[in-house]
């Protein structure tokens, strides 16, 4: 489990948590983001939904979602957005008229931060703050935000990871007022801490209305919830989806901001083609020291940091009650949650993190290999 | 009953004090982030609070914001666990009654001037907030542009004034009925006892039981049905467009609370010995 | 002694938990007199009259007032009924004309045009014409008891039930509303009232009932109760001729006083002058109410001194 203690002041604890959540974040967004061609087989039952479910990204919609999620991280001054999508319950508006056509906001007790995607154009609004930020650029490894979270949008995402994975059927049952037709995934893989997915999808169109991510720890109790509480499969009108920038309001305009940037990454050290028996998947031109491993529900990430960082974040771990893991040189910690596991290894001026929907073991032995390598 | 009832609120001066509080706290907030201009930031702090210094219109919503968790409940429970206890120790009740007025029609006249207390008191600070705002902060910007009246909702778009009046208003009856609620468990309380005191701590004693399971996951099941799960929903009112997902449900919930709370005071109160 | 009951029980019967308040109570009250309801503290005085106004359910039992079933016709009998139940009471932070004006709003048959000469009529009637615009919490417990009784007599009623109308009153003030409910009864009104002050019943009421520990032990008109014993009460200077005179019809002397048993104080007076025996005073021997009331009552449930109102009953 993570730690959950020691806010004591003069602790690095807050680089090692942002490191810990940063990337145990990114993991899932990036484990979700690997677009898997899709089993093009329309076989009857809980895989044609599935199939169903997958093309249904074109599907128009206006809805209010409410995703929870019980994951146990620490919460982060700086990072707390994102963290707070796997620990708090978060209520998400989302105005859907097309892959490149969508807003979504996610309400606060306090405002609102919203997300205006028009073709290549993202703009962001932050009502405390009263700016309208245009985002240039892409990047494909990034914090998670509340529009990941939207059952349609998580629901896709694992769905293509774990193509491979058999589904069974769930029982039907009423979301947002809808009849929702289930289907269970059920990773096959050993090692994955994912028990299972369950999606219930709206029977005619397959937009999916509620997700359940349950973790092997304790099968009977989902660790992420995201249903839409309401829906309407109706487009939004033009206006909905253009941002405008209120009067006094400040306008900005940024880079996409990846987490290469957060995470301090070190050049070109390409990471090894295998890990704890796990093939690399292909790698991102814009990361070169980032590798993605293993299939679907049952993968990590490799994310190199700097000597300091590796250290901080292993000493910080370490101190909270991390697992040490016995590695030939340099040291390295291993942290577990219901459903992400976390390694870090610090050793000379290299360190890595490995995070994924795996069991501790399977980064014991990846970070194990890492420290052996000569790099 | 009814007329009687309300004149006998109005003339009340406990009535008038609760009211002057009410719209006392907000002044003062206004005055010391005027003089200050320190206010918290943004995302912490009370709805709309940081957002006021730049447009004192938003400041009703700020001081709705203020008052709801606290003083507005304790006013409404000091008034509800009057009605019908206050009488009853005063005398006055035996005297009603025998009037005479029927008891359901005694406890719907309770019921009116309690809800006309609640909509008064919104409506009171909603007022004297938006005119302190006004003159403590200034219009903000889209008013410059727009003329008095025009705001920035929380997502962004500039609301028209006649938005703004529209919106604030469903604010302001929203609150006041999920005061009403609050209101409706006071008579029902106010029939158990001829204590108007105990009465109004009970109310209280729900208030903060209520808040306290809100945030517990053992709670999850009943969330939805705790009484000030959905106080803060108006604020969905003031996006754009509004959402009115979780007003409807607070609605339904407050609306079935005050169906069961004047339930039971109307089963207690019609059977009861009037021994005071 | 005329008329249909105004007020009629049968076995009325009110418990408490294991109390039982009013015990099987069956009171005929006629109409147009002045009923005087007598009983120690706790006898159910009280708890009867809440009965009969609908503010307590009966446990068992009916009562009519006014010819109809009460508590089920309350919104037609109690417009014609003015109360004062356990003493006056009023909103404190109103005047006193304001608290009678929202009182008559408050219900029914309280017409509006009339209200404020009706209300000022009302206190004109109880000596509290003259008030001004005090609220009530600053009035003497004299004034609060007048305007109890304002109250209740708003919308000349056909029946006033008061529970000790007189209490707070000083001397001239029960004088006062002594003389207004005789003279609303000579105007129609049924008069109950109930009272512990047996000397207050005595001179106001024709009729009287007696409740002790929840039962009504006794009602009648005061004229029977107080019927000549048969007895006549000679005072004389000289006992022993009377003595002599009158042996064997005397049933007790005490120094000058006799007690001779007789009907005919004229005979008795012509007898003992015609023998010679001086006469101070002579006259046929009532009881008095104190003694009747005495008689039928155990002690009053303020009293724990072995013999409480559940077993000092008179056997």
């Amino acid at each position: 489990m993570v730690p959950a203690s020691s806010r004591t002041p003069g602790r690095p604890a807050l680089s090692r948590r942002a490191l810990l959540v940063g990337a145990g974040a990114a993991a899932l967004v990036a484990a979700g983001s690997v677009a898997w061609p899709a089993g093009a087989t329309s076989a009857p039952g809980p895989a044609a939904l599935r199939d169903l479910v997958l093309a249904s990204a074109r599907r128009p919609y206006t809805g209010v979602a409410e995703a929870s999620g019980r994951l146990g991280l620490p919460e982060l001054p700086q990072l707390e957005q994102a963290t707070a999508l796997f620990t708090r319950t978060t209520r998400i508006r989302a105005f859907h008229a097309g892959p490149d056509r969508w807003r979504v906001d996610e309400l606060t007790p306090a405002g609102e931060r919203d997300t205006y995607h028009l073709g290549d154009t993202e703009t962001l609004w932050d009502f405390g703050s009263g700016r309208l930020t245009r985002v240039t650029g892409s990047t494909s490894l990034r914090l998670p935000r509340a529009a990941d979270l939207l059952p349609p949008d998580l629901a896709r995402r694992i769905l293509a990871a774990a193509a491979a994975d058999p589904v069974t059927a769930l029982p039907a049952r009423r979301v947002a007022g809808r009849s929702a037709v289930g289907l269970r995934v059920t990773p096959v893989d050993p090692d994955t801490t994912v028990a299972h997915v369950d999606v219930w999808a709206d029977a005619p169109t397959g937009l999916p209305l509620r997700v359940e991510v349950a973790g092997r720890a304790d099968p009977g109790r989902p660790v992420l919830i995201s249903e839409l509480t309401s829906v309407d499969l109706t487009a939004p009108a033009d206006d909905v989806l253009t941002p405008v920038l209120p009067p006094g309001g400040t306008a900005a305009e940024v880079r996409a901001v990846d987490l290469t940037g957060a995470l301090r990454v070190l050049g070109p050290a390409a990471p090894p083609a295998r890990l704890a028996d796990r093939d690399r998947r292909p790698r991102y031109p814009d990361l070169p020291g980032v590798g993605v491993y293993g299939p679907g529900l049952s993968g990590f990430v490799l994310v190199p940091l700097t000597g300091r960082v590796a250290a901080q974040a292993v000493q910080g771990a370490s101190g909270a009650g991390a697992v040490p893991i016995e590695v030939p040189t340099g040291r390295a910690v291993g942290v577990s949650t219901p459903l992400l596991s976390v390694a870090v290894r610090a050793g000379g001026r290299r360190g890595a993190l490995l995070v994924g929907t795996v069991s501790p073991d399977v980064l014991a032995r990846a970070v194990t290999e890492l420290a052996g390598q000569p790099r | 009953m009814i007329g009687t009832e309300l004149a006998l609120m109005l003339r009340r001066r406990r009535v008038w004090l609760c009211w002057a509080l009410l719209c006392l706290l907000p002044t003062v907030v206004a005055v010391l982030l005027a003089t200050t201009r320190l206010a918290p930031p943004p995302g912490s702090g009370g709805a709309f609070l940081s957002a006021v210094l730049s447009d004192g219109q938003l400041f009703p919503a700020a001081a709705l914001a203020l008052v709801l968790p606290v003083f507005l409940p304790i006013t409404v429970a000091i008034v509800s666990g009057d009605a019908v206890a206050g009488e009853a120790s005063a005398g006055m009740l035996r005297y009603l009654l025998v009037r005479p007025v029927g008891r359901l029609r005694l406890l719907v006249a309770k019921l009116v001037s309690v809800a006309a207390f609640t909509l008064l008191a919104v409506v009171f600070v909603t007022v004297t907030s938006y005119v302190v705002g006004v003159l403590a902060f200034g219009v903000g910007p889209g008013a410059e542009i727009g003329g008095a009246g025009t705001i920035t909702s929380l997502s962004g778009a500039t609301l028209t004034p006649l938005q703004l009046v529209g919106r604030t208003a469903g604010t302001v009856g929203y609150l006041a009925l999920c005061m009403l609620t609050l209101g409706a468990v006071g008579i029902f309380f106010s029939t158990l006892t001829d204590s108007p005191l105990a009465a109004a701590l009970g109310v209280l004693a729900v208030v903060v039981t209520s808040a306290a399971l809100q945030p517990l996951d053992a709670a999850e099941a009943v969330r939805t049905f705790l009484p000030t799960q959905h106080w803060l929903a108006w604020i969905d009112l003031f996006r754009d467009p509004p959402l009115l997902d979780a007003v409807r449900t607070g609605v339904e919930v407050q609306l079935g609370w005050i169906v069961v709370a004047f339930g039971a005071a109307w089963a207690n109160f019609t059977t009861k010995d009037v021994t005071s | 002694m005329s008329g249909r009951p105004v007020i009629s029980t049968a076995g009325l019967t009110k418990r408490f938990g294991r109390v039982v308040a009013v015990d099987h109570v069956d009171l005929d009250v006629p109409a147009g007199v002045r009923f005087g309801l007598l009983g120690p503290n706790g006898s159910g005085k009280t708890t009867l009259v809440r009965m009969l106004l609908g503010l307590v359910h009966a446990t068992s039992g009916s009562a009519t007032v006014l010819g109809e079933p009460m508590p089920r016709r309350a919104s037609t009998v109690l417009p014609q009924v003015g109360a004062l139940v356990e003493g006056p009471a009023a909103w404190g932070h109103l005047s006193g004309r304001a608290n009678l004006r929202l009182l008559d709003a408050a219900g029914p048959g309280g017409r509006r045009r009339t209200r404020r000469a009706r209300v000022a009529d009302a206190l004109e009637r109880v000596g509290l014409g003259g008030i001004d615009r005090r609220p009530v919490r600053a009035y003497s417990l004299g004034m609060r008891q007048r305007l109890g009784i304002a109250a209740a007599l708003l919308r000349a009623p056909r029946l006033l039930l008061l529970d000790e109308p007189t209490n707070g009153l000083d001397p001239r003030g029960i004088h006062e509303i002594r003389d207004l409910l005789v003279a609303l009864n000579e105007a129609g009104t049924t008069v109950v009232l109930s009272s512990h002050l047996l000397a207050e019943v005595e001179v106001l009421c024709t009729r009287v009932g007696v409740m002790d520990a929840g039962r009504l032990v006794l009602a009648d008109d005061l004229d029977a109760l107080r019927a000549p014993t048969g007895r006549i009460r000679v005072r004389t200077p000289d006992p022993g001729a009377a003595l002599a005179l009158l042996d064997g019809r005397v049933e007790a002397h005490d120094g000058g006083m006799l007690t001779v048993r007789g009907d005919d104080p004229a005979e008795l007076n012509a007898m003992l002058v015609g023998a010679g025996v001086p006469v101070d005073a002579l006259d046929r021997e009532r009881r008095t109410l104190e003694e009747v009331v005495l008689e039928v009552t155990g002690s009053g449930s303020d009293r724990f001194d072995g013999r409480g109102p559940g077993t000092g009953r008179h056997a």
